[in-house]
């Protein structure tokens, strides 16, 4: 099962708490500890990262808190986030969705459902995470095959090469220099790109002078 | 709400089933809840005043323990109840509780994950029994593990427990089945088919109530025998014991914080009174114990707190120890379950509970352990005889 290890690894989380320090708080807190978690409660937010804190459970009201949404800012990968939310009013939800929470753990807290929400979250951070690596690797793809057949099609242009000729070609090219394939393939583009500036340039000029 | 001069007895609620599936348990933790609220009611009451237990009988019905709690908890003077044996019998009355601000006492081992402040858990989760019992099996019986429970939470997520140390010390599971709460002799005829061509090391049995004694008298009927291919268990006991006979029981394997024959001052001050009471002390187990230390934790803190106020009894209860039957026990302050004993032990040719191996210390309880490891109970000194 691909999220098999979620409820494995709970006791080994490192768990920031962003709220005030209230019964709240308190409530969550020493169900962390039950459940075995790594947890501290700050506040007011820390003006600088705190290390290694894979969940974040931040306070949600009806208007951003700054130092909570400076705080976050700080976070160059995203922790997850649990909200915690005594209102269910459309600007608190608002902010829920603005805040891009994992999960919500509702207040008052109580020991039921701190368990379900840190579990919700982790499955939902780790597959937005999964996705983000997924469509990076496919972007990255598409753009290579684009660039690919670009530069296929000017080495067919120029050398009157089929696709395939062009496409050996290439790969002999990145072989003997010792570079990628998509090293050589931006190097065709980037070469091509600049003799066409070059031409277009040196023509423009000269139509220009006839005018 | 005190009042000290009419001498008005402390009302509590006793919710165990008489009748029903896992009544057999349940009376014996009835008859451990009464006879410590004899015992205190003999000393002299708390501040002079009796305890008066309200006993009603759910049937080992689910629905009934919701309906009786409320119907117990609408009396002004009830704030507190001694009760439940399965898991889902608690998770209907634990709501109540809670709603009202009342006090659960629950004298059951179960799979764990829970916390209420409301509720005082006062039998073992699986760090303190299914990971010593997974450990001395796979030391003394082999690796190949045969599950077979009665189909609700309880046994699915202690196998689930047991499946994860199994992993981790070798072991295997070779088959996973659930029965029906009721199910009768005829519904093993395939298990024990099934077993006879698995041939596992071991049965790690999760059957409760009366499917337990159905189960092993079955089996012994189709000559199985304990001393060659052992029947482990969590909850199997001396009463499930008396009842199957000694021929059927012989060989089998529980591992719980007390046994009936465990050799402490304590416990001979409790067999005796018990006898005195009962006649006899044939059905006194480990969830029995379980309910008469409950009691008398609940009245040493209603002596401090002069209430039955949850708020008042929490604080008083938390840390609190008591000298019981099977030894020293403590409310875990962190997690309101208890430290307990831990002990494992085989039923002889003589019918009698023989312990195998003891933990030295209570073990504290660590009800949110998701994946216990071998270690856990490897770094607890025990004693083996």
């Amino acid at each position: 099962m691909e999220h098999d290890e979620i409820i494995e690894r709970l006791r080994g989380l490192n768990v920031l708490v962003l709220h005030p320090r209230d019964g709240d708080a308190e409530e969550l807190l020493q169900q962390l500890n039950r459940i075995g978690c790594r947890a501290q409660a700050i506040w007011p937010p820390p003006r600088n990262l705190i290390d290694k804190s894979d969940l974040t459970f931040i306070e949600v009201r009806e208007k951003p808190h700054d130092g909570i949404n400076n705080y976050l800012m700080l976070t160059e990968d995203r922790p997850t986030l649990i909200g915690m939310a005594g209102y269910e009013s459309p600007s608190v939800l608002q902010n829920l969705i603005d805040l891009q929470v994992d999960s919500v753990l509702a207040k008052p807290v109580r020991p039921y459902g701190v368990l379900s929400s840190l579990v919700v979250a982790r499955r939902n951070w780790h597959q937005s995470k999964r996705h983000e690596t997924l469509i990076t690797k496919l972007k990255n793809k598409v753009e290579n095959s684009h660039k690919m057949n670009e530069a296929k099609i000017i080495l067919m242009q120029i050398h009157n090469l089929s696709e395939d000729q062009a496409y050996k070609a290439i790969r002999h090219q990145a072989m003997a220099s010792r570079k990628t394939i998509a090293e050589v393939v931006q190097l065709i583009i980037e070469s091509n790109a600049l003799l066409n500036n070059f031409i277009t340039k040196n023509n423009l000029d000269g139509e220009r002078s006839e005018d | 709400m005190e009042n000290n001069y009419s001498l008005k007895p402390w009302t509590v609620g006793v919710l165990f089933s008489q009748t029903g599936v896992t009544s057999i348990i349940e009376k014996t933790q009835l008859r451990g809840t009464l006879l410590a609220i004899d015992e205190i009611n003999q000393a002299g009451g708390i501040e002079g005043r009796e305890i008066s237990p309200i006993i009603m009988d759910p049937g080992s019905e689910v629905p009934q323990f919701r309906i009786l709690a409320e119907k117990m908890l609408s009396n002004p003077e009830l704030n507190v109840i001694f009760g439940c044996y399965m898991s889902s019998s608690r998770k209907e009355v634990v709501p109540i509780i809670e709603r009202q601000n009342a006090f659960l006492f629950y004298p059951t081992l179960y799979e764990g994950f829970e916390y209420s402040p409301n509720v005082i858990y006062g039998g073992a989760t699986p760090n303190q029994n299914s990971l010593p019992l997974a450990i001395y099996l796979l030391e003394n019986f082999g690796s190949r593990f045969y599950f077979l429970g009665s189909d609700y939470i309880y046994p699915r997520e202690s196998n689930r427990a047991m499946r994860n140390i199994l992993r981790q010390g070798g072991g295997e599971v070779v088959a996973e089945e659930y029965l029906s709460l009721n199910a009768q002799c005829e519904d093993f005829g395939r298990i024990l088919e099934d077993i006879k061509n698995v041939s596992p090391d071991v049965i790690f049995s999760t059957l409760v109530g009366s499917a337990t004694i159905n189960f092993y008298t079955s089996y012994h009927e189709n000559g199985g025998d304990g001393f060659r291919l052992p029947i482990a268990s969590l909850t199997t006991n001396e009463a499930e014991v008396s009842i199957m006979g000694r021929g059927a029981a012989s060989g089998h394997i529980t591992a719980a914080p007390y046994f009936r024959n465990i050799k402490t001052e304590e416990n001979e001050r409790f067999l005796k009174k018990y006898a005195q009471k009962y006649g006899s002390i044939d059905e006194v187990t480990s969830c029995c114990e379980a309910a008469y230390s409950q009691v008398h934790l609940f009245a040493n803190a209603l002596r401090l707190t002069g209430s039955t106020d949850a708020d008042q009894l929490r604080k008083a209860l938390r840390g609190a120890e008591f000298e019981a039957p099977q030894g020293r026990i403590k409310i875990d302050p962190d997690n309101n379950h208890t430290y307990l004993q831990s002990r494992i032990a085989r039923v002889g040719r003589d019918g009698e509970y023989c312990l195998e191996r003891e933990a030295i210390r209570p073990i504290k309880p660590d009800p949110y352990l998701a994946v216990p490891t071998l270690n856990d109970w490897a770094n607890a000194p025990i004693r083996i005889n």
